[in-house]
């Protein structure tokens, strides 16, 4: 077990060094940083010298990509090439936001996705399951800006207009002064409706196809033998082994929901990481979005790490060879 | 598929009683997939849309009704009518052609990366799996680092720095989109490779090269079909955010996502801009889903008929 755990995670440090690198040399293949200066006539060539040396830009690309993964390994992700501003001070204000976002939207899709997963699984080709089958077909088959456009569409604009006041917001996290909770529920009801609703098609056919493995199990045959109600059966007995893999499902992808994020802050100009690596993809500054990936492609080795442990400890059937 | 060589013989059926049943066809392993198939109404159905949404993509330019960058200035901002069924963007280009056209973009790139990432997610699980050991543990790490990356970030970072094409996008999608057939094939190749026959083929002396592909490729075939619609659907779906985001297709060739992008302006007064094009990936997509849903059923060999 404990070498199992020690090798997990030497593999995910590999992979974070590697990946650091290739995202690294990725960015760099966007060019000269400082081109747009020294195409102007108002900039000094010494400043062009001195910015040069500032960034490193002078030494070679191995060179430049230890220091930055020194300055990384100590918490700096260097300076914007466009603002007068570290990166880790234009980041860090975007991180809550996105947090905010991802985590309602993961805690809606868990409230909602294991009950009708459930559900259809006991009520086995039904009308309701075959409408639920049908529904989640749909889900994953919308592009998510789209619905979210929908949202703005049909409940920000026609409802607003219909109801004669704004009941959810389109754009933003909160209004220019005020901040209460119910501002900030109105901003992000429909932002984590686009995510949920994408989510929630998945991971309840998943919960669904695990609770019909679950129910076709002896020992549920044996539970219903000795004269437990259905219910007793399901609930208590079924649920337990079946709810294993979609919560795992759910750690595996909460790395995945931060950078699908990514879109759903854009449409609705949500203030957190994605909007922002956008933002500076449009402005070219590729410091930014630099920093943006590494923390993107941190997130998810850590929670991939995370449903493996956790997968491990909760079921007693994996191995650790 | 799997020749199944004598189940074309006429066989004659007699219970123990001694009671004759008569004369007996066995059905080719094709016609139970088909038969199977068949019986997925919602697959029958995507399937037939899809069939028409490519012939309409391979025939655009004779089928659509204007050209996609002809602008008509007596006729901005309408909405639609039987002159243009899906109405008219700002400055009166048809937008029934520009769905026509865009979609033509999608469909081919969506089919394009469902082929390539197949092939290549078949290839690197058949060799993994097969050869087992160094290369298995090379391979899946490879594959396991892939997976791992920030792909969605990384396509607008790609897209930023190189101004995406239908071409180069497709490639791109390729190259972060393999890895899950990759895991499924090496998961089945692992189970085949130890098989009765696969061993006495081995033990004849059939090359290596000749045993994947004879013996284990036609078994691994269910697997890649099912893979290859996912595929497909996940890259028109991630093309069209791209190109949405402005960092995929560059207007003025039209893209679903890009249609989608210009209209976001003027959503709340020319509704029609903000829906057609939406409501045909959604259309695409979900025939793509129920297609392979189908596939998934029909290829199943634990199925019961």
């Amino acid at each position: 077990m404990l070498a199992y755990i020690v090798r997990k995670v030497l593999f995910s440090i590999v992979v974070l060094f590697v990946a650091s690198a290739v995202i690294f040399v990725l960015v760099s293949l966007s060019g000269d940083p400082l081109a747009e200066l020294r195409t102007n006539p108002n900039v000094q060539q010494a400043d062009i010298e001195r910015l040069t040396a500032q960034y490193g830009l002078d030494q070679p690309l191995p060179v430049q990509y230890v220091i930055w993964l020194g300055d990384l390994l100590h918490g700096d992700l260097g300076t914007s090439f466009k603002q007068y501003a570290s990166v880790n001070s234009i980041i860090a204000p975007r991180i809550i936001p996105t947090f905010l976002l991802v985590g309602s939207a993961l805690a809606v899709t868990a409230i909602l996705a294991i009950p009708f997963g459930v559900y259809s699984a006991i009520k086995k080709y039904t009308l309701a399951d075959n409408v639920g089958t049908f529904l989640s077909f749909l889900g994953f088959s919308m592009p998510i800006f789209w619905l979210g456009l929908l949202l703005q569409l049909v409940l920000g604009i026609y409802l607003a207009a219909w109801a004669g006041t704004r009941i959810f917001f389109v754009s933003g996290m909160t209004a220019v002064g005020d901040t209460g909770p119910i501002d900030l529920l109105q901003h992000l009801a429909l932002p984590v409706t686009a995510l949920a609703v994408i989510e929630v098609a998945t991971l309840s056919r998943f919960q669904r196809s695990a609770m019909l493995d679950v129910m076709s199990s002896d020992y549920l045959r044996t539970a219903r033998a000795k004269g437990l109600s259905q219910w007793t059966v399901y609930l208590k007995h079924a649920l337990r082994n079946a709810m294993i893999p979609s919560v795992t499902l759910l750690a595996l992808k909460v790395g995945l929901i931060f950078n699908g994020a990514v879109i759903t802050e854009s449409v609705f100009a949500w203030p957190g990481l994605g909007f922002l690596l956008v933002d500076s993809l449009n402005k070219g500054d590729y410091n930014v979005a630099r920093g943006i990936l590494i923390i993107s492609a941190a997130l998810i080795v850590v929670f991939n790490l995370v449903a493996d442990l956790a997968y491990s400890l909760v079921d007693p059937r994996v191995s650790y060879d | 598929m799997v020749e199944q060589r004598d189940s074309n013989v006429e066989t004659t059926i007699t219970d123990p009683a001694g009671e004759d049943y008569g004369k007996v066809k066995g059905r080719t392993q094709r016609e139970i997939i088909w038969r199977r198939f068949k019986r997925h109404k919602l697959a029958m159905i995507g399937g037939l849309i899809l069939v028409l949404l490519y012939v309409a993509a391979l025939a655009t330019p004779w089928i659509a009704p204007y050209g996609y960058a002809e602008p008509d200035f007596a006729s901005i901002n309408q909405g639609p009518s039987l002159k243009h069924p899906m109405g008219t963007d700002e400055i009166g280009r048809d937008e029934l052609t520009r769905v026509i056209y865009g979609g033509r973009v999608s469909l081919l790139l969506g089919l394009g990366v469902g082929v390539l990432s197949t092939i290549i997610g078949t290839a690197i699980g058949i060799f993994s799996g097969f050869y087992g050991k160094f290369v298995d543990t090379t391979a899946m790490g490879f594959t396991d680092f892939m997976l791992t990356l920030p792909f969605l970030p990384i396509l607008l970072v790609m897209g930023s720095i190189y101004n995406f094409t239908a071409v180069t996008i497709t490639f791109a999608l390729v190259l972060l989109l393999w890895m899950t057939i990759a895991r499924l094939v090496r998961g089945q190749v692992l189970s085949l490779r130890n098989q009765e026959y696969v061993l006495a083929a081995k033990a004849v002396g059939v090359s290596d090269l000749k045993i994947m592909l004879r013996h284990i490729l036609p078994n691994v075939v269910g697997v890649m079909v099912v893979q290859a619609t996912l595929v497909t659907a996940e890259a028109i779906l991630i093309e069209s955010a791209l190109s949405f985001l402005g960092l995929g297709i560059q207007p003025p060739t039209p893209s679903w996502g890009n249609l989608l992008e210009d209209a976001r302006t003027t959503m709340t007064t020319q509704w029609w801009l903000t829906w057609f094009p939406g409501m045909m990936i959604v259309i695409t997509v979900l025939c793509v889903n129920f297609l392979g849903d189908g596939l998934r059923d029909a290829l199943d060999p634990k199925a019961v008929e």
